[in-house]
């Protein structure tokens, strides 16, 4: 866990600097009417807070060598999964766009059925029924349009 | 008067009755599989509500949180797996008395215990909203700051297992909180030129991705990596022996944990950003404390559940004072409240007591009705309800997925809903790993911009902080005590075997 804890503590405390420094210049308007304060008043306090603490953390890890030992949180399997995972939704998301609900919905069940390892057979039908049975609930029933 | 007496008319309408018992109905069921919880189902629920009327809607919720704490007691005595957070101290207990073959003892106990500990807390949001309102009245901008800053100091420093963690959390849940149109001068903040970013990041759409989406992709990591998402225990059938009913003078008996519970459960609940959970832990520590068998605890004891049970249940009630009141959502599920009143043109707050009595009487009403719907359908569905824990995990992973996905694409109303939603998602599956408290985030976000406006209004008014100091005497003795609170929360945690640590931990 230390060694999670330092290189997100690293990766946030650049990240906090650059939102910083370049971020809430370009992209937050700085205007604001006489005693008030600016829009980026709170963007900077906001990410100076987090930043903040990531440069805590960042001290704490560096000096605290107990904690060395310990499973990492985030292994090469679980990279895998995210990656899979991220990869089924996006496809789902553009299938719903682009076929409509119903085709979405069953790409996502039978993925996520088949990233859990789940009997192809039952990924199959649970693609098929469940779809069906959230897009009678919503679009037929209560009247709310899916895509 | 008259508002009183409309408010429990409308309460006790056929159809908002018939939302508050499918509301308990669905928490109860959502409670009682592992791996979903109330506030989940709650945020998947939200886009639900917005064809009903204000308090049916909110009732609706408010019946799946007060379900949702007792169901997560039937899978904990059942299986020995938790089906809620709070309930996984049930498990100590219970399980061991349904192993000894009274399974139906230990969940009528959790039954009984959880309705009495929300009976309370609904009692005390009762008699002291209204008058705690009035005294909300007279506070200005200064004050209202102060409370924020006492409840980001409570928030950040006991939930999750360490401060700089917390205060990253939710520096980052108030910066993204600014995204959109600046609201007193208009300006962009970080819209990118895109249109949709210009009203904010839709709040069910964040809620729904890092308390549903999040935590179903850390179930599937587990299944992808090891093959089953946790080792849950022997199930225990719901026929028990011949000693299986719950006696009145055993009922009778755990009247002081009952007690004891809820009003630790109050407590808590009606402090910023402490959850169930918390009450939970304090709540079995002080029973066994309390008992002259403590060594007991852990094998079985009926004191050991009501306590818990009782704790968890109160919070519900208590968690709406601040919110009702201060316009402060204590927990993660209160802010989803908050998005279901403001959906209803509804600004939760003291003056929602002049401007919306009706509702409000309405909804304390429908909270006492939800009460005594927990009671009846937890009574009578309980074989029903327990026959859900037989559905395979998977499926059920897999089925909340595509609930969240649909009730962010219903709660937005486009695509662009969806998407959110699912960075958020990722982003909570990564702060889980990584053990940043997500809930910290989520208020962060949510009380963003009521700590920014009040910030602001301050400083026009009072350029000279001596002035503002010695004028509003309620602002420095909130920030000063916010602090002292951070740093005994900061000591209590450092203790080995803390209980505010593992319960903040969990939370």
């Amino acid at each position: 866990m230390r060694r999670a804890d330092l290189i997100t503590a690293a990766l946030f405390l650049v990240l906090g600097m650059v939102t910083i420094v370049a971020l809430i210049p370009r992209y937050v308007d700085g205007g604001a009417a006489d005693g008030d304060l600016s829009p980026a008043f709170m963007p900077y306090v906001a990410t100076g807070l987090a930043t903040g603490a990531m440069l805590l953390l960042l001290l704490a890890r560096l000096l605290d060598r107990r904690s060395a030992a310990g499973d990492a949180p985030l292994s090469p399997r679980a990279w895998l999964f995210i990656v899979l995972v991220v990869t089924v939704l996006a496809a789902s998301l553009a299938l719903m766009e682009a076929f409509g609900y119903l085709a979405g919905a069953a790409m996502l069940v039978a993925g996520f059925l088949l990233v859990v390892r789940a009997d192809l057979k039952v990924a199959l039908g649970a693609a098929v029924a469940l779809p069906l049975a959230l897009w009678l609930l919503f679009d037929v029933a209560l009247d709310f349009p899916l895509p | 008067m008259d508002v009183v007496l409309q408010g429990i008319a409308g309460a006790l309408d056929p159809i908002n009755i018939g939302f508050v018992a499918l509301g308990v109905s669905l928490g109860i069921l959502v409670g009682a599989i592992p791996g979903l919880s109330a506030p989940m189902a709650i945020a998947i629920a939200v886009p639900l509500t917005y064809t009903l009327n204000p308090v049916s809607a909110i009732a609706f919720l408010l019946g799946v949180h007060k379900g949702g704490e007792y169901g997560g007691a039937i899978s904990s005595i059942l299986i020995n797996t938790p089906g809620e957070v709070s309930s996984a101290l049930t498990a100590l207990d219970g399980y061991p008395l349904a192993r000894k073959g009274m399974p139906r003892k230990a969940l009528m106990m959790s039954l009984y215990a959880s309705v009495a500990g929300d009976i309370f807390a609904d009692t005390v949001l009762i008699l002291s909203a209204a008058p705690l309102a009035l005294l909300a009245l007279r506070m200005g901008p200064a004050e209202l700051l102060g409370v924020l800053f006492f409840s980001f100091a409570f928030i950040a420093t006991l939930l999750g297992g360490s401060l700089p963690k917390g205060l990253f959390a939710l520096g980052l849940g108030m910066l993204f909180a600014t995204i959109g149109l600046d609201i007193d001068t208009g300006g962009e903040r970080f819209t990118f030129g895109i249109l949709d970013l210009q009203d904010g990041l839709p709040l069910v759409s964040v809620a729904i991705g890092m308390l549903a989406l999040g935590e179903v992709l850390v179930q599937m990591e587990s299944y992808f990596v090891a093959g089953s998402a946790t080792i849950e225990g022997e199930r225990v059938p719901l026929r028990g022996g011949k000693d299986d009913r719950l006696t009145f003078a055993e009922l009778k008996g755990c009247t002081r944990a009952i007690l004891r519970g809820s009003l630790i459960g109050t407590a808590v609940g009606a402090l910023p950003g402490l959850g169930a959970s918390v009450a939970a832990f304090l709540a079995y520590g002080a029973e066994r404390r309390a008992s002259k068998t403590p060594e007991l605890f852990g094998t079985g004891q009926l004191e050991g559940i009501a306590a818990i049970e009782s704790a968890n249940n109160a919070v519900i009630g208590s968690s709406l004072i601040p919110l009702l009141t201060l316009g402060v959502p204590g927990s993660a599920t209160a802010a989803l409240i908050v998005g279901a009143f403001l959906i209803h043109g509804i600004t939760p707050g003291p003056f929602v007591f002049r401007e919306h009595p009706t509702v409000i009487y309405g909804l304390f009403a429908s909270l006492m009705l939800a009460n005594v719907l927990n009671l009846v359908i937890g009574n009578v569905g309980l074989r029903f309800f327990a026959m859900f824990l037989a559905i395979p995990r998977r499926i059920i992973v897999a089925c909340t997925a595509l609930l969240c996905v649909t009730g962010a694409y219903v709660s937005a109303g486009s695509m662009f809903g969806v998407g959110v939603m699912l960075i958020f998602a990722v982003f909570g599956y990564f702060m889980r790993k990584l053990h940043f408290p997500f809930i910290v985030f989520l208020i962060g976000f949510i009380l963003g911009p009521m700590f920014e406006r009040s910030l602001r209004t301050t400083v026009i008014l009072f350029d000279d902080p001596w002035s503002l100091a010695s004028g509003h005497p309620l602002l420095p003795i909130l920030v000063a005590l916010g602090g002292y609170f951070a740093w005994r929360g900061l000591r209590a945690k450092a203790r080995p075997d803390s209980v505010l640590a593992r319960a903040g931990e969990e939370e």
